[in-house]
């Protein structure tokens, strides 16, 4: 079963337009949502969540309809903002017994064991927490009601790398069971390359592409070289090209390149920043 | 639910220590005052603070920007909105029960309160208190505090301007001029004010529905 179905999405404001968005996280997987600062991200994860209101399209997560009984279904998804909206003066202890009276699967053993593995202070109450600390207590809570879906929206912006690499850890961890999910915004692409089975691009709005990430990498490839080289290829196949002093280079999908011509691996990131721009 | 109100527990410990610590002072001065209506005013100021804590509440849920996280938590907007009101009306409930503590120690000591005066002072100390989550919950739900707060401070001038109408309307300057059927105004006020509230939960929970976060 698929964890999450987006058909159609849109939602318009004033200046912007998301969608019309079609995406498909199957169960056991990892999808890395890729974007720039106002690329739709946030606001494809508040639509899944029914915290906007849609113009069309539909959002079935774990097999039922966002807009029917959301409460339970929330019983099985677990969240984190790209600001965790806790009350300034709760501890984390105080925040488990909220949590406690809120989520009926609710882990307080869990729970306990999370915030010390994340290292999350203990008593000190969350307006005194780094934003590194308030991201790894929102993690906490929500991996500690045994939820099958994670929507994580720029969850480790701000974390250091040790306690990010825990973190990306804790994800591959979580989804090691073909029921369980996560949908991860990032724009810090290195995080989401490593971990993420499926990569989307969002770019103003818009889906640029929805893919494999390995097949991804596979498809496209770098090539170098003078600009009359990288000309013979077929325009078609060129994702975006760029022409310097000492000579071009391009993103190709590696099929269309003749023979002969080098091919290096692009990078998630590469093909990110070099579809924005061809889209520009 | 309980979390909820679990968590509206921990904001008011922390934040509304103030608040009840001016009401106390309120309690003690108007329980020690030796007089009848004259000070009314101390004996409804209390109640009209404890009306104001949900729309505190609202305000620091806004500012730590619960209010959107709550809306990924396993609750619903309508039990969110109802913390509010339940806990806006448990704090009611017990300051208003304070107030006719102070109000029947000043009986014992033999002031110039009568029985019909306490009543009737109960019965508007309901209505009055009310009326400020009432008019002003529904406007914050549905418009934030920002733009809410416009709304609130107009509720709190009606209900100030309202009370020391209704006082001297109903009371006049002394415990004399008490009404005839201050006993059926005093029921009347709390079923208005009762109704009132429900009406104004109904409300906001349609309201906050709708309301995109």
């Amino acid at each position: 079963m698929n964890a999450l179905e987006i058909r159609g999405l849109k939602k318009t404001f004033s200046g912007f337009q998301l969608g019309p968005l079609d995406l498909t996280l199957p169960g056991g997987c990892i999808l890395g949502l890729i974007g720039e600062n106002g690329a739709g991200k946030s606001t494809t994860i508040k639509l899944i969540l029914n915290m906007l209101r849609r113009e069309s399209g539909t959002v079935t997560i774990l097999g039922r309809d966002n807009g029917q009984d959301l409460r339970s279904i929330k019983e099985e998804v677990g969240v984190v903002l790209d600001e965790v909206g806790l009350p300034d003066c709760l501890t984390s202890a105080q925040t488990g017994r909220v949590m406690e009276g809120i989520f009926r699967q609710w882990d307080a053993a869990a729970y306990a064991s999370y915030l010390r593995e994340l290292g999350v202070p203990e008593g000190k109450a969350f307006k005194e927490m780094s934003r590194g600390n308030r991201m790894k207590l929102g993690i906490a809570v929500a991996l500690s009601h045994h939820p099958r879906l994670l929507l994580l929206d720029e969850a480790t912006s701000g974390l250091d790398p040790v306690v990010r690499d825990r973190v990306v850890e804790m994800l591959a961890d979580f989804t090691r069971d073909e029921d369980h999910a996560v949908l991860l915004s990032s724009h810090i692409v290195s995080d989401l390359e490593r971990i993420c089975d499926y990569i989307a691009f969002l770019h103003k709005g818009k889906l640029l592409l929805c893919q494999e990430k390995d097949r991804l990498l596979e498809e496209y490839g770098f090539v170098h070289g003078a600009a009359g080289e990288l000309a013979a290829i077929d325009s078609a196949a060129v994702l975006h090209r760029s022409e310097g002093r000492y000579g071009a280079e391009a993103i190709v999908l590696r099929r269309a390149v003749p023979a002969g011509m080098a091919i290096s691996p692009v990078t998630v990131e590469e093909l990110f920043v070099h579809m924005v721009k061809g889209e520009r | 639910m309980r979390g909820l109100l679990r968590k509206e527990w921990y904001l008011i410990r922390r934040h509304c220590r103030t608040y009840l610590a001016v009401a106390a002072l309120f309690l003690v001065t108007s329980a020690a005052v030796k007089s009848g209506g004259g000070n009314l005013f101390m004996t409804f100021y209390p109640c009209i603070l404890a009306g104001i804590v949900p729309t505190t509440l609202l305000a620091y849920d806004e500012q730590s920007r619960w209010n959107v996280y709550s809306d990924t938590l396993a609750c619903t907007r309508a039990q969110v909105v109802s913390a509010k009101y339940l806990t806006g009306l448990l704090l009611e409930l017990g300051m208003i029960l304070l107030c006719v503590a102070a109000s029947l120690f000043r009986m014992s000591r033999g002031t110039a309160v009568s029985g019909r005066e306490l009543l009737l002072q109960t019965g508007l100390m309901v209505l009055v208190s009310l009326l400020i989550p009432v008019i002003s919950l529904p406007l914050m739900l549905r418009f934030g505090v920002e733009k809410g707060r416009i709304f609130f401070f107009a509720a709190v001038t009606v209900t100030c301007v309202g009370s020391l109408a209704l006082s001297r309307t109903l009371l006049g300057d002394s415990t004399d001029q008490i009404p005839p059927h201050a006993s059926a105004i005093a029921v009347g006020a709390v079923l208005a004010g009762l109704v009132l509230y429900g009406l104004s939960w109904l409300l906001s929970i349609r309201l906050y529905q709708n309301r995109e976060l």
